[in-house]
């Protein structure tokens, strides 16, 4: 019995430096991904969560945000629940409530964002009502 | 697959997403009052889960459950986000917290975890020390 406790507690040891060894290598490796991502240019417009665009006006309540990597405008049409996260840089800028988007841009109530802001990200939380490119 | 299997297929890992971080967190508390060295079996458990979760991390850059349940959602034609299941489920507890945020609170309390159980093979007196 005392024998299988001892083994058990140099597995123990074994695991929690192999954890250890791993949480290193997985550090290296977020940190050579965060290097690289931020050399490339943001990926394109998905369905589920627009990724990339640049803020075309910005005042205290409302950010429209245009896509940059599509030719074609995007629209997004949003629930009464949904919140809206917003990558802009390194940064996240959080929405409280997004109005409806009329017509060609993404409208969201929330932080004051600075017109020609970078966006990384948006990520739209919660369900959505409507979907679709313009 | 069928629409209602799929959803019984994403609350069962929704589940055991959540069981695993509370199991996580509950390792945590037993570390650092000292309980989980005096029940080995439940170390050697707990190790595994952060084994498996940092695995996880490194080959699909996130937790294996988050990836399982974004696909699963994208089949179901639900809204998937980048944040993941604890920025998701905290956003909906009015918690607002980025994901950034929650990889660094899961960092540290994988980084805890580890320092903690190694404290004592780091300071424990050489065998020719404890016998002089």
């Amino acid at each position: 019995m005392n024998r299988r406790l001892h083994r058990l507690a140099r597995v123990n040891r074994t695991l929690v430096l192999g954890a250890l060894l791993l949480l290193v290598i997985f550090g290296a490796v977020s940190w050579v991904r965060y290097q690289a991502d931020r050399r490339v240019p943001p990926p394109p417009v998905t369905d589920h969560a627009l990724r990339g665009g640049q803020i075309v006006d910005a005042t205290d309540v409302r950010v429209v945000i245009q896509p940059i990597d599509q030719a074609e405008l995007h629209t997004v049409l949003i629930g009464p629940a949904t919140t809206i996260r917003v990558l802009v840089g390194e940064e996240f800028r959080a929405g409280s409530q997004a109005d409806l988007a009329t017509g060609a841009f993404l409208i969201v109530a929330g932080e004051a964002l600075v017109a020609g802001d970078p966006v990384r990200e948006i990520h739209v939380m919660g369900q959505r009502s409507e979907d679709g490119a313009e | 697959m069928d629409r209602d299997v799929l959803l019984v297929v994403l609350t069962g890992v929704v589940i055991l997403h959540s069981l695993w971080i509370l199991a996580i967190l509950a390792g945590l508390i037993a570390t650092l009052t000292g309980w989980l060295f005096r029940h080995p079996r439940v170390q050697f458990g707990l190790n595994l889960l952060l084994v498996g979760s940092i695995i996880s991390w490194l080959i699909l850059g996130a937790c294996l459950f988050t990836v399982w349940e974004n696909g699963l959602r994208s089949q179901l034609d639900w809204p998937v986000t980048s944040g993941g299941f604890l920025v998701r489920t905290l956003d909906s507890l009015g918690l607002p917290v980025t994901s950034l945020g929650v990889s660094l609170v899961a960092d540290l309390v994988i980084a805890l975890l580890i320092f903690v159980q190694l404290w004592p093979v780091m300071h424990r007196p050489h065998r020719r020390e404890a016998a002089l």
